[in-house]
């Protein structure tokens, strides 16, 4: 059964995730990309982690993909800037790049203790404990705030970091818009 | 996982029932929305269709249905036809944890407010992309503004319903409902994040005061103006199926779910039934407040409504979930 579901939805996500690199239209791009997401959540169920899953769909497709379009919409491109010609050796770049990329991502999950040591050990009897267990909210909770609390605190600062950088690049670019801006609102007031 | 044919048969009949439910609830909504609406402006309402106009609801959705689609010409055909979809079913499909009775809901999951939050978030892609592809500037506003003011209260949201996670130690909704039947109601240990929620609630609906989506006076029909027959209809239908979701929602984690208050449930069938229409009361007086806040208070202006999304209620929820931390930290370490 989870075989079954593993096969499907690694096809769907591998088809979902060309698309989204061969689709012209940002917007239809985006879209495929929430797909890939909300597959990549039934995975993660697979592997009896609700918590992940659910938050996979929380963060990625309701928080992250939604400024993405919101973006996309703004911008509304039209038929002639979307047909626009890119260079064919940029494209064998790029092309060369994400095969660079998955070699090497294949080759440090492959040769990780933990999936080695998977590899050895007996998947055909049921479910053990400690591991059914591991994907519960409480169980990732506790991990976090005590195995892993130097990453999980070293993310929180860089995610601070990143929010007072949002801050100050559009908080300057007020300044600049309203003394730019000043002088045409009050010329009308002057001449009344 | 549960993999024997009866539990499987038990669930399609549960899964049937509920939806079969809140479908019947949407249309049943929207004609009492518009009978209150009629008595707090001192009009009379739709009373022609069948005895006392109860059928209207009825004639409303045969009306939608033989209505003539049109797609404007520039329109982006595929999206303009899938947004209705999306926007609709999150909401459905959200209603499936919601605890509707002691021990019956579709599913229960044992990440129960974090799947609603996270399904019910998926709803703003109906009401964006049906913005973006009706290919009309009043729509693309619409749904524009739509979609930031939803994400926006969201936040507000999900700290408000940390704060109440904080106090009953569980994210599991029939658990949360358990606590709330031994301690007594959350609304009275959390005021101030029963009344956050509640006002994302309005927000995150796009009900009136907060229903910039669809400002008449400014967009005509905001994200849904181009939509006509059936295709609006599911807008409709989802936008009331949201607000049923909400408010259960609000149920469940601040007025104690199914749980009768005054008496204690008996065992078996009855308890069950006496916990569902306790559940039922709750739903429709939180609907009843829905409909009575829209047609009493005047819509807010955009820059207001996120002014007070960001700067009054993201601190607001912030403070709140410290002191509850303390507060808890403290009982916990005397007690």
């Amino acid at each position: 059964m989870d075989a079954l579901v593993f096969l499907i939805s690694g096809v769907l996500m591998t088809a979902s995730a060309l698309l989204v690199v061969t689709r012209k239209n940002p917007v239809y791009s985006a879209i495929l990309l929430v797909v890939f997401f909300l597959l990549t959540s039934l995975n993660f169920l697979v592997l009896r982690s609700p918590f992940l899953a659910v938050i996979q769909v929380l963060v990625y497709g309701g928080a992250i993909m939604v400024l993405f379009v919101f973006v996309l919409m703004l911008l509304n491109l039209t038929e002639e800037e979307l047909d626009e010609k890119v260079e064919p050796g940029r494209k064998l770049l790029a092309g060369a790049g994400s095969v660079l990329l998955f070699v090497l991502l294949a080759w440090a999950i492959n040769s990780s203790d933990r999936i080695q040591a998977a590899g050895e050990t007996d998947l055909t009897g049921p479910v053990k404990e400690s591991v059914a267990r591991a994907g519960e909210t409480r169980e990732i909770g506790k991990a976090l705030f005590s195995e892993h609390i130097l990453p999980f605190e070293f993310t929180s600062i860089l995610i601070f970091i990143a929010i007072i950088g949002a801050i100050y690049l559009t908080k300057t670019r007020r300044a600049d818009h309203r003394r730019t801006a000043e002088p045409a609102v009050k010329q009308p007031e002057e001449s009344a | 996982m549960n993999d024997n044919p009866q539990g499987i048969l038990m669930g399609a009949v549960r899964a049937v029932a509920i939806f079969g439910g809140i479908m019947t609830l949407a249309p049943m909504l929207v004609m009492a929305e518009r009978r209150i609406c009629a008595a707090i402006q001192n009009r009379v309402g739709p009373n022609r269709v069948g005895p006392m106009g109860l059928l209207q609801p009825l004639a409303d959705v045969i009306k939608l249905l033989f209505k003539e689609e049109i797609i404007p010409d520039r329109a982006d055909r595929t999206l303009f036809s899938l947004a209705p979809l999306l926007a609709f079913a999150p909401a459905a499909i959200s209603f499936v944890a919601i605890p509707v009775g002691r021990d019956l809901q579709v599913a229960d999951l044992n990440v129960g407010v974090l799947y609603v939050l996270a399904i019910t978030s998926l709803g703003v892609y109906g009401i964006s992309f049906g913005g973006w592809a009706s290919n009309s500037k009043y729509s693309l506003l619409g749904g524009i503004r739509s979609s930031a003011q939803i994400i926006s209260y969201e936040i507000a949201m999900g700290l408000a319903i940390v704060s109440v996670l904080m106090i009953s130690g569980n994210i599991h909704l029939g658990s949360i409902v358990e606590w709330q039947a031994e301690n007594g109601w959350i609304i009275f240990y959390q005021p101030l994040a029963f009344i956050i929620f509640l006002v994302a609630a309005f927000a995150e609906n796009n009900r009136l005061p907060f229903d910039m989506a669809e400002c008449e006076s400014e967009l005509v029909g905001g994200f849904h103006t181009e939509y006509t027959g059936m295709k609006f209809g599911m807008f409709f239908l989802g936008e009331y199926i949201a607000m049923i979701v909400m408010s259960s929602l609000l149920v469940t984690l601040f007025l104690g779910g199914w749980d009768p208050v005054f008496f204690d449930l008996p065992e078996g069938a009855a308890g069950t039934a006496i916990s569902v229409l306790c559940f039922t009361v709750k739903l429709l007086a939180v609907l009843f407040l829905y409909i009575w806040v829209r047609w009493t208070l005047p819509r807010f202006r955009y820059d207001q409504l996120m002014k007070l999304g960001w700067k009054a209620f993201v601190p607001l929820a912030l403070l709140n979930i410290v002191l509850t931390g303390i507060v808890v930290s403290l009982l916990t370490e005397t007690g």
